[in-house]
This record gives structure tokens, C-alpha cells and sequence, in this order.
């Protein structure tokens, strides 16, 4: 398959994405080498959910090309199987009565219950995230954290090459961030994976990622987080204030 | 009591109350977690326009209920797709305008007025042998297609964007989801009836959601509800000699009422 053979896991040539005609994502291109963690930051409304979203054929781009390891992502049906994508939040409501097992029957493809061999790939993915001594939890009873931890594990289920995290890390307290990010790293190191993921930690970022693009509607920078994130581009993303100089600098604040 | 057992059409009328009603339950847990509920209502109302067209131009008026239900689905999802409105709004448009229909349509109609109350309120003299048929078929139908699509149904409940990106199609799952309905609900209206068709989906959901904390159990808790309100319902009905419909659902009410009391009680406990 070609997907073994291509360096990058995701191609993005000229992308545009237009929303009830209002332009979104404008003539975006990268690349996201095989191994590598990618992240995407951006102000808020910066364009950065689209953007995964059209990767992902969630939303429908203008134009532009996107290969996912060489396969065009209008063959989404080839693709499924290769990536794994974890939402901000879910939709599902505070009762939804779908307990952590229950969401990882959802991808057997048997009609009820799953196999011998998919339990135990559970019980793996969610011992990789400690969590499987919540088998019989609902989600909607899980803490932000852990919701987080069992759709990390939900996702490497069915083994992906490729991960897209839209803000792991939302909605989870600062400790807690370190650790997601910590996790995530490890993950990725253990299960060979690419991840591409939206963040606002840039901290975190300049410790954990191999590649930055800014994304403000245009790409303004992509590269390398130590070499693109200067305080010029910082300051024409985000304007003053900017997070990363909240330790150092506290009267910008 | 038990006379009543013997007799063919009271027992037509449980046959088909006991698989429609099972069906429904099982799509009200669906119709639940999705909100659906005001679709159900929209799609069960417009049934009394394809009523109203079959009586005019000499057809069954419930295969009129049922193909105008199935068109009116189609067409909300079709709306759906190329109107910024909210679904509720679009909706509304569309629950008025089948009822209104269906009403003016009947008032031209002279002669089948007597029979509003049956296709309102349901009437279990209305259930043929044919009824049972096409019942068992539908529910065969349904079964298969929840066994092959239901995973990936609760998945586009819980996150239609996480379930489209895991490769399920959603647009095409929730059509078949739309049309199933339609049918299901346009089968129940004779022992229901129009006005209270969505409550056989709702309440039994309703009345699992509070007993069960899983979702398997879930649906199994709705069918079980389902089952008995159908049946103590009918009962009640022929030896109050009341409509069918609403004591069915006057049962489906007061076992929804235990099922809260008790999920009040064990939360305290």
C-alpha cells in the first residue's frame, strides 16, 4: 500500500475553505512527515477546526489537494482506517446512557457486543491510558481528564498511523494538561503514530512538537516551534498579551 | 376478560400492537438520544394530509397516511440540507402545514368525517389480517437493518462528526433511520392514533431511561414497557370500551411515572 511508502502523512497543497461564503482557510499548504507531531495554533477563530475538519472531509474544501500517505482524502473510504480523530468535546448529552465499554462496542463490527480479540485490544488501549478500571462508567460520569484518556484510547482501537487532536487538551486543568501531553508523546513514541493537533499551550508545544504552522486564515508560519515562534509572529497572531510571555513577562499580562 | 382474547380482531389488534410497539420503543431509544422527538411528532401529524388524499381520490387513507409520511421525511431532510432555518422552525412549517391540509382535505370529504376520531385516536376494528402482515414484514425489515446499521446509529448520536470521520455514513444511515420511522409511525397510527402515535415512541424510551444506566439495557427496558403498555392497554381498552390509543398511552404514562418515582428514590438512597 502506498501508505508505507510516502515520507509525509499529510500533504495540504493550496487548501481554501469557504463557510456560507465567507472565506475561513486560505491557500494553506504543508507538510506533516511520517513520526512527527504537528501543531496547529491560531487565535480563536483563526480558522484551526476547519481546517482538520476539511482534512478530514468533515466540511467541503473550495479548493486545494489534501493526500493523506499519498491517497487523495476524496478516497475517504481508503483513509478511514489509517487516522483517528478526537473532537474538542462530544455532542452527547449529560444522560446519554453509553458507558466507556459501550462506546468501544461501537466499533465492532458485529451487531452486538464484541469479540474475544477486540476486549482484550480494549483492555490494552485502556490500560495505556489507565483507565481500565472504568470498563462499566458511563462517559457522561467521567471527568474531562478522563473522557479525554478514553477517547485517546478509543482512537488507537483499530491501530491508526495517524492522529488529529482538535484541543486535547480543553477543558482539563493545568496539571492535567502536562499529563495529556505527556501521554500523548509517550503514545506516539510506543504505537509509531504522526498526530497532528490544534493547541493553545505554547509552552507545551515548544516541548512537545516537532512542527508549528500558525494558522490566522492564512498560513503565517510553519517550521520548527524553536525557530518560527518569534515574538513578531506572536504579536501579529495573537496581538499583546500572548500566553508564553505570561511567565516571564507578568505586566503584560 | 379473557373472552375478549378469543376474539380474531382484538387478537389482530394485539399482534400488531405488540410488534409495531416494539419497534417504536426500540426507535424511541434512537429518536431520545438524538432529540428527535419533534421530528417523530411532525412526521406522525402529517400522516392525517395522506389520510385526508386517500380518502378524496378512493385509496386506503392509511397507504395515503403512510406514503405521505414517508414523503414528508424525505422532505424535512431534504429542507434540511439547503435551508440555514433551524430543523425546530422548519419543522413547525411543516407539522402546520400537513395538519392543515389533512383537516381542509377531510372537510371536503363528506361522509368520512365519523371516522376522524378513529384516525386521531386509533381503533383497533380498523387492524386486518393484512395489517399483521405487513406488520411482521416491517418488523423483520427493521430488525435486519438495526442489526447492520444500529452501532452506527448511537455513534452518530453520541458525535456525528466523530462517527463520519471513523468512516460511517451518516447522511445515508440517518435517511434509512428517517424512512424506517416513517413507516413504523405511519403503521401504528390505526392502533394509536395520529395524535398520540409519538408518545408509543417516546414514553417507553422515556420510562428505560430512567431504570436503565446502560445502553443495552435501555432498549430492552423500552420494548419490556412497550409490551406492557400494549397489552394492558388494549385489555383496559376493550372492557372500558375506551379508545385504544389513549389508554394505551394513559398505561405507557403511568408506568413512565413509577419508573421516575423510582429513579427519584434510588438516587437519594
Amino acid at each position: 500500500m502506498s501508505a508505507e511508502k510516502t515520507m509525509f502523512a499529510a500533504e495540504v497543497k493550496n487548501l481554501t475553505v469557504d463557510i456560507n461564503s465567507h472565506r475561513v482557510v486560505s491557500d494553506v499548504s504543508f507538510t506533516v512527515p511520517v513520526g512527527s507531531t504537528t501543531a496547529i495554533i491560531g487565535p480563536n477563530g483563526a480558522g484551526k477546526s476547519v481546517l482538520l475538519k476539511a482534512l478530514l472531509r468533515l466540511l467541503p474544501k473550495t479548493s486545494g489537494d489534501v493526500k493523506i500517505f499519498g491517497i487523495p482524502h476524496e478516497n475517504y473510504k481508503e483513509i478511514a482506517p489509517l487516522i483517528s480523530y478526537i473532537p474538542q468535546r462530544l455532542a452527547f448529552d449529560d444522560h446519554f446512557p453509553l458507558t466507556v465499554k459501550g462506546l468501544f462496542e461501537l466499533k465492532s463490527p458485529r451487531p452486538i457486543g464484541m469479540s474475544v480479540s477486540e476486549r482484550t485490544r480494549m483492555e490494552e488501549v485502556l490500560e495505556l491510558v489507565s483507565m481500565r478500571t472504568h470498563l462499566h462508567e458511563r462517559l457522561s460520569e467521567l471527568s474531562g481528564g478522563q473522557l479525554q484518556r478514553v477517547l485517546i484510547a478509543y482512537s488507537l482501537t483499530d491501530h491508526p498511523k495517524l492522529l488529529f487532536l482538535d484541543e486535547p487538551s480543553a477543558g482539563i486543568d493545568v496539571q492535567g494538561q502536562e499529563t495529556i501531553y505527556a501521554l500523548l508523546d509517550r503514545i506516539r513514541q510506543e504505537e509509531k503514530l504522526t498526530m497532528v493537533l490544534i493547541s493553545h499551550e505554547l509552552e507545551i508545544i515548544m516541548q512537545y512538537a516537532d512542527q508549528v504552522l500558525c494558522l490566522n486564515q492564512r498560513l503565517l508560519c510553519a517550521g520548527a516551534p524553536q525557530h518560527v515562534l518569534t515574538d513578531d509572529l506572536l504579536k501579529e497572531m495573537y496581538g499583546t498579551g500572548v500566553e508564553r510571555y505570561e511567565h516571564s513577562h507578568p505586566h503584560h499580562d | 376478560m379473557i373472552e375478549i382474547l378469543t376474539l380474531p380482531f382484538f387478537q389482530r389488534a394485539l399482534l400488531v400492537g405488540l410488534m409495531l410497539g416494539s419497534m417504536m420503543a426500540v426507535f424511541g431509544v434512537l429518536v431520545l438520544l438524538r432529540r428527535m422527538s419533534f421530528f417523530a411528532d411532525a412526521i406522525g401529524h402529517s400522516a392525517l394530509a395522506g389520510i385526508a388524499i386517500g380518502l378524496l381520490v378512493g385509496i386506503d387513507p392509511f397507504v395515503g397516511g403512510l406514503v405521505f409520511a414517508v414523503a414528508v421525511a424525505l422532505g424535512i431532510a431534504g429542507v434540511r440540507r439547503i435551508s440555514t432555518l433551524p430543523l425546530d422552525t422548519l419543522l413547525a412549517v411543516f407539522f402546520s402545514a400537513s395538519v392543515a391540509l389533512g383537516v381542509v382535505l377531510i372537510t371536503l370529504s363528506p361522509g368520512y368525517q365519523a371516522d376522524l376520531i378513529s384516525f386521531l385516536f386509533g381503533n383497533i376494528l380498523t387492524v386486518t389480517n393484512a395489517d399483521v402482515v405487513l406488520s411482521f414484514g416491517m418488523m423483520i425489515i427493521t430488525g435486519g437493518v438495526l442489526l447492520w446499521v444500529g452501532k452506527g446509529l448511537v455513534a452518530i448520536a453520541l458525535d456525528a462528526s466523530l462517527a463520519k470521520a471513523e468512516g460511517v455514513p451518516v447522511g445515508r444511515y440517518e435517511l434509512l433511520l428517517l424512512i424506517l420511522l416513517a413507516v413504523t409511525i405511519a403503521l401504528s397510527i390505526k392502533v394509536v392514533g395520529i395524535v398520540l402515535v409519538t408518545a408509543l415512541l417516546i414514553i417507553p424510551a422515556a420510562a428505560a431511561h430512567n431504570i436503565s444506566r446502560s445502553l443495552a439495557g435501555m432498549f430492552g427496558w423500552s420494548v419490556v414497557v412497550s409490551i406492557v403498555s400494549v397489552v394492558v392497554g388494549l385489555l383496559a381498552s376493550a372492557v372500558l370500551d375506551t379508545p385504544s390509543g389513549p389508554t394505551i398511552v394513559l398505561t405507557g404514562s403511568i408506568i413512565f411515572a413509577i419508573s421516575l418515582v423510582t429513579r427519584r428514590l434510588s438516587g437519594t438512597a
